[in-house]
């Protein structure tokens, strides 16, 4: 049964075409979502109708996910990102029992019972503190590419404290740590693991039970992972294709959700 | 479809305002008031009219900063900004304040100091074991009280006007609470929100409209046919919810059906009665002294309320909304939650609009897991 999946996310959109039979992916797509999510999702969704004749016809339904997730018109139903992310990460890894899906806009720490239920969540409530738009901006700040980032974080060998977590404010703090001649990656790990200690309280609110998975945006980001580790004290995998896990969970609910909902 | 459309009661909230605002200009005094420790039987029985000041907005609590902190709580701030801009807060001679939270301790200050309105402040004992000296304490505040009101009026309350008004008080909670019990239903026809607007209405027309009201409401529930359910049955809590909440309401009302609360707003307002037997001032007394509220210790009396409550509405979760700074409700979230075994959704904000979206997800969130 082939099903697509949307994610119209913060920074990105993401779309996963999917065959639950051969458990074969025909389309996979990330393109940022700019300032017109809901004309990206339908150019996305086109886009791929163009390039797959072949599917026409034969894709079952279309669930949306997402922050702009009601936008997407044309679709069987909505589902939210916490429940996508649940289903889409536990059919990639299923011993998972804990979710870190740390995003563009927010993060959130799910628990999921031995059937992958979502039991419990927690969700950063409103501001970018502890988010991938965090590192995203003072990668800026740092005049650093932002694939890098990760990767400068794990060369250092003091991380320095930094206490701020609000973007504005961590920038001033960067900028005295840069005045008084700290290594670059040194300020880079420290920010990793200031973002690393708030994700880890979080999660303390819930019972962090492994396997432990790391999926969204900010999972790219190898020196993210290990901070984590550090933060939980047990060991973090990395999701499959963590842009894509909410799209293959939303892809998957495809069938369960009442229409229109 | 709802059972009374939202703008018939704006409509009968505002011309009640109005109505206010005539009787005030022939002399009548109107004394405002913002919690359920309150005691407007004494209000009344004094001649003067009683409105619960329960609104919040964000275009309020932006206004507020001015005269408090930012970081005061959302509601205080948003009380000081409709002194400024609300045309029902504008008719209020005097305010009354019952000692509850901190901040609402230090409200009646910044309340006459800015906007030149006197305040009646009553202390109210932070234990809430009924023990008799504590409540004899209640009640010399009550007399305080009954001496500032004739000073207001120029009448005194005496025992038959005090009678009635307990009477008629006693009427509407029981109506409010007929109305609210119709929600024990396997189905519900009583959405959350219209009961938001029962009780805003109730606070603001008085007894004797508020039952006609009421009533009229019921006659409607009576005939109108009940659908299957499905929907997951949720409780409500935290801090205050006031009109300016109802944003949430609905939001949580597309996909399910709040069946009761635990709010002060809400079901805790007209629980109980106030009892049959004894001098009307003890009576009074022992009847406000014993209402439950997070801030009194021990609060267990808040809890075993939304133990029963829980039971008796057969509800799955709780959503449990406080206003950020609210540290009286936010701080006992998680004992809730242990104390009722149900899934609580905790969502913290103030009276802006910025982060809805975020809530959205929160809330499709945990039904979803309900």
């Amino acid at each position: 049964m082939i099903t697509a999946g949307i994610d119209v996310g913060s920074v990105n959109t993401k779309l996963v075409v999917f065959d639950r039979v051969s458990q074969q992916a025909f389309c996979e797509k990330v393109v940022p979502t700019g300032p017109r999510p809901r004309e990206t999702a339908h150019h996305v969704l086109s886009e791929c109708r163009s390039e797959h004749k072949e599917l026409s016809g034969h894709v079952r339904g279309v669930v949306a996910t997402g922050y702009a997730r009601h936008a997407v018109d044309y679709v069987e139903g909505t589902i939210t990102e916490i429940r996508a992310a649940a289903l889409g990460i536990r059919y990639w890894h299923p011993t998972c029992r804990t979710v870190i899906d740390i995003g563009g806009q927010d993060s959130k720490v799910l628990s999921l019972d031995e059937s992958g239920k979502v039991h419990d969540f927690v969700m950063n409530d409103r501001c970018a503190a502890g988010t991938g738009h965090f590192l995203s901006v003072l990668a800026k700040t740092l005049s650093v590419p932002l694939e890098d980032f990760g990767w400068l974080s794990l060369e250092s060998r003091r991380p320095v404290p930094v206490s701020s977590l609000c973007v504005v404010m961590a920038e001033s703090e960067i900028l005295s740590l840069l005045a008084a001649d700290t290594p670059v990656a040194d300020v880079i790990a420290g920010l990793h693991e200031a973002l690393a200690r708030r994700v880890a309280n979080m999660a303390a609110r819930l019972r962090v039970e492994p396997e432990v998975v790391f999926t969204g945006g900010v999972a790219q980001n190898p020196g993210m992972k290990a901070a984590l580790e550090r933060a939980l004290g047990i060991p973090v995998t990395v999701a499959r294709k963590p842009l894509l896990a909410a799209a293959l969970g939303a892809a998957l609910s495809v069938g369960e959700t009442k229409p229109g909902s | 479809m709802e059972l009374i459309p939202r703008a018939t009661f704006e409509q009968i909230r505002s011309e009640r305002v109005e109505e206010i605002a005539a009787a005030r200009r022939q002399g009548a005094k109107v004394v405002g008031y913002f919690c359920i420790y309150a005691p407007v039987e004494l209000v009344r029985a004094a001649g003067a009219i009683p409105v619960r000041l329960m609104r919040g907005g964000h275009a309020a609590e932006e206004a507020g900063e001015q005269y408090l902190r930012a970081d005061a709580c959302s509601f205080c701030n948003a009380c000081m900004g409709n002194f400024g801009i609300d045309p029902l807060f504008r008719q209020v001679d005097v305010v009354l304040v019952v000692n509850t939270c901190d901040m609402m301790r230090r409200l009646p200050e910044s309340i006459e100091r800015h906007f030149g309105i006197p305040a009646f402040q009553l202390y109210m004992p932070r234990t809430s074991e009924p023990l008799p000296h504590r409540v004899a304490e209640f009640r010399r505040q009550l007399e305080y009280l009954v001496v500032e009101l004739a000073k207001l009026t120029g009448s005194s309350a005496g025992d038959d006007r005090l009678e009635a008004e307990i009477a008629a008080f006693n009427r509407l909670r029981a109506a409010l609470r007929q109305t609210s019990d119709t929600r024990r239903a396997k189905s519900s026809l009583l959405s959350g929100s219209t009961m938001l607007d029962l009780a805003a209405t109730a606070w603001l027309l008085g007894p004797v409209k508020a039952i006609s009201l009421i009533e009229e409401v019921l006659r409607i529930i009576a005939a109108r046919p009940r659908a299957d359910a499905h929907r997951p049955r949720l409780m409500l809590g935290g801090s205050m919810l006031t009109e300016d909440d109802r944003w949430l309401l609905d939001m949580v009302e597309e996909k399910a059906d709040v069946v009761t609360d635990i709010l002060c707003t809400g079901t805790r307002w007209f629980a109980g009665d106030v009892p049959a037997e004894g001098a009307p001032l003890d009576r009074l007394a022992w009847f406000y002294y014993g209402q439950p509220c997070m801030h009194r210790r021990p609060n267990d009396g808040l809890y075993e309320y939304a133990r029963q409550a829980s039971r008796d509405f057969r509800v799955d979760g709780l959503v449990y909304k406080t206003l950020l700074y609210c540290d009286p409700y936010a701080f006992e979230v998680k004992r809730l939650q242990e104390a009722l075994g149900i899934p609580v959704l905790h969502l913290d904000t103030d009276y802006s609009t910025e982060n809805r979206e975020q809530v959205r997800t929160r809330v499709e969130a945990f039904l979803e897991t309900l």
